[in-house]
């Protein structure tokens, strides 16, 4: 089998909406596995390919995937457990948990699902080990279309090992790219899964011997993995704008809490100061055995120097404290916006963004949501009014400015929405009111309102 | 409290009492150097009036409201004012329905663009929110609408304002008996006929501005009318109360 023929096969899919698992540029076939050196734990079990079992595994791995609705696949690269013990480990918890399964951690996750499909038992593959193995898989432990096998079968293609000594171009014509596809991602070259939860950036976790129950402990254990979190985001120049804290409890279930940033940031007081409000939201019921923390979307934050308590500058101070707020309240700023109409002229934007400037107009300073409605009284039906009853009171209207007509936005679909005449008036009190007729002048209908005070 | 600078040399005697002093004013700073504060300047005869020459910043102010559209204006007056002097620092205005209209108050020279608004429907977020935001370095002013906080509570604005340097605006319904406060002022507005208002012209807004307490100076009534085109408040001397049945404790 040459590398060229394999080169000429049309397109092959390197991505399924997931990540790719080996470099996105094919890599010379020999070297692939060792090149790219990452270890995968492919687990088979009954009911395993679901999100609960998934979510439940990241508590071993940062990066778990469905794979192909038979199985879970944790990524192992990098954790800091030897290999068989990792696996004995997450083989026992999964059985404690109450789903038996059955796991070969290797290198490439096809051919571990090969293999766990053609019964091998759980252990832990060398690369060496895998190779030997790869070539007498049968053709029926393949993820392969059905109605492919007996096909193959006709014509002697047993094994691995008789596929890959056929030329790929008659396989391809005869069967499509599913062969070679498989074949590939057999030796690890492509395995494309999506992962359960977007892998993080940087994530701390840790487990607890004793679980946690009370809100004191968890705002310790939170804080400290807020610090650590903090140190390794400093390292990598980032800030973060998206936190995921996911607890474990003893019995198999977890909780997930999601905390938004409005500026990217990597102060462990600040961190700690938003993760301690939400402590409140956790149900330990019988205590946590495992906290993880993890920083999923981040922003690049230049290096600074960490001020005194006090002395960080206003800008940062402030989106600390709108990150607070919003924790607990609605804000928002009010940005203006093209319109006559009093009630669109202004629009809520987000808090954190700036906003252009208002025009100054002699308008109201609050304008109320509700207008009150109340009873005018004018000389002449397009007179302003001299006197207004509000409630039971009687108000006598010393001077008076308007009309100013505002009519309904033609370029809108048409509403219930008459024209409305204002006026500022002054009552002998002194207080000022914008008050307005709604509807058109003369008909009976005709309503009046106060739709806000004059200073 | 801030951390406490070491006493200079014991025989030093000018310089131990000084020290001592300044211990002090870190202390209480609401005590100390009444006329040394940061100040927002209101109209001359106020500033006059006031024994800090003007608005002490870093502190607690309430505003009664005898007529929502005056109280609303001085509000936003000040909170203008704030603006200015500290520049860079935003504004919060929190209510239980935040309903701030920002062409109107442009034209008393607030600007939109540092203004948040907050919607506090509980009370007891809304002091929260005040609370934090008073303490807050890039807040310079933050207005709360409708709570009347208890002592406990307005001491606690106070001290966040002390630490944050802005000023806290309390704006309440004006009620029979406001009580005591822990506030450094004490206002109530209502309104007042513009002199030069027509039948077809309301004039500038007017105002009866009534300083009810003030922590060390004394309690003062004004009529003062804005002038939106010069962007001044334009007061009167002291005038006598404006009816003596509607007198009330402060």
């Amino acid at each position: 089998m040459g590398s060229r023929r394999f080169a000429r096969t049309p397109s092959l899919p390197l991505f399924e909406g997931g990540l790719p698992c080996a470099a996105p540029s094919l890599p010379a076939p020999k070297e692939a596995l060792a090149a790219s050196g990452r270890r995968f734990l492919m687990l088979h079990g009954e009911g395993l390919a679901t999100e609960r079992p998934a979510v439940w595994a990241l508590r071993f791995s940062p990066l778990v995937g469905i794979w192909r609705e038979e199985g879970l696949l944790l990524e192992t690269t990098g954790l800091p457990d030897r290999e068989p013990e990792l696996l004995r480990r997450i083989l026992h918890a999964f059985d404690k948990a109450g789903a038996a399964a059955r796991g070969l951690l290797g290198g490439a996750p096809a051919a571990l699902a090969a293999l766990l499909r053609a019964g091998t038992a759980s252990q832990v593959l060398t690369p060496a080990q895998e190779e030997a193995a790869r070539p007498r898989l049968p053709v029926t432990a393949l993820a392969l279309p059905a109605a492919m096998i007996p096909a193959l079968h006709r014509l002697g293609l047993r094994d691995v090992a008789a596929l890959e000594a056929q030329p790929r171009g008659p396989l391809a014509r005869r069967f499509g790219s599913a062969i070679a596809e498989e074949l590939a991602a057999l030796r690890g070259w492509i395995a494309p899964f999506t992962p359960v939860r977007p892998p993080p950036r940087h994530v701390q976790a840790r487990e607890y011997l004793s679980p946690l129950c009370t809100g004191p402990a968890l705002e310790r254990a939170i804080g400290m993995l807020a610090d650590r979190l903090c140190a390794g985001l400093l390292e990598s120049g980032e800030g973060v704008r998206a936190l995921r804290l996911t607890a474990f409890r003893g019995d198999g279930s977890w909780q997930e809490l999601r905390q938004g940033l409005g500026q990217a940031s990597r102060d462990p007081a600040h961190l700690r100061r938003l993760l301690d409000r939400r402590v409140e939201e956790l149900r330990p019921e019988l205590g946590f055995e495992k906290l993880i923390l993890g920083a999923e979307v981040t922003e690049a934050l230049h290096a600074r120097q960490a001020g005194l308590p006090g002395e960080e500058t206003p800008k940062e101070a402030l989106s600390e404290l709108l990150d607070r707020l919003a924790q607990r309240l609605r804000i928002w700023r009010l940005a203006p916006r093209e319109s006559h109409w009093p009630e669109r002229a202004v629009r809520r934007a987000d808090a954190f963004g700036p906003i252009a400037e208002a025009p100054a107009a002699r308008r109201p300073l609050r304008l109320l949501r509700r207008p009150i409605p109340i009873t005018a009284s004018a000389l002449l039906p397009d007179d302003p009014p001299f006197q207004i009853v509000i409630g039971k009171r009687v108000e006598r209207v010393v001077s008076a400015e308007g009309p100013e007509r505002i009519e309904p936005e033609w370029w809108r679909p048409p509403e219930e929405r008459p024209p409305r005449d204002y006026y500022r008036v002054q009552l002998a009190s002194g207080a000022r009111w914008w008050v307005c007729r709604r509807g058109v002048v003369g008909e009976v209908e005709a309503q009046w309102f106060v739709h806000g005070f004059l200073p | 409290m801030s951390a406490e600078a070491p006493l200079p040399d014991p025989t030093d005697r000018a310089a131990l009492l000084a020290g001592l002093r300044a211990r002090i004013a870190r202390l209480d700073p609401g005590l100390a150097g009444m006329a040394g504060r940061a100040t927002l300047p209101l109209s001359p005869e106020l500033d006059g009036h006031l024994p800090w020459n003007g608005l002490p910043l870093a502190g607690l102010h309430e505003v009664l409201s005898a007529e929502p559209g005056a109280a609303i204006g001085f509000s936003a007056l000040l909170l203008a004012r704030a603006q200015a002097a500290l520049p860079g620092r935003s504004v919060l205005w929190i209510a239980p329905e935040p309903d701030a209209y920002p062409p109107g108050l442009a034209r008393l020279g607030l600007s939109a663009a540092s203004l948040i608004l907050v919607r506090a429907p509980r009370p007891a977020d809304a002091l929260w929110a005040a609370e934090e935001g008073l303490r807050c370095p890039a807040i310079g002013a933050a207005l709360l609408f409708g709570a009347a906080p208890d002592l406990t509570a307005a001491r606690r604005l106070q001290l966040a304002a002390e630490t944050g340097g802005g000023i806290g605006l309390l704006l309440r319904a004006d009620d029979e008996n406001p009580g005591p406060t822990a506030a450094l002022t004490r206002w109530r507005l209502s309104a007042r006929p513009s002199p030069e208002a027509g039948p077809h012209h309301l004039g500038e807004p007017g105002w009866e501005i009534a300083l009810l307490r003030a922590r060390g100076g004394r309690p003062g009534n004004w009529i003062g009318e804005w002038d939106a085109a010069r962007g001044e408040l334009r007061t009167l001397a002291p005038v006598q109360a404006s009816a003596p049945g509607k007198k009330r404790r402060a």
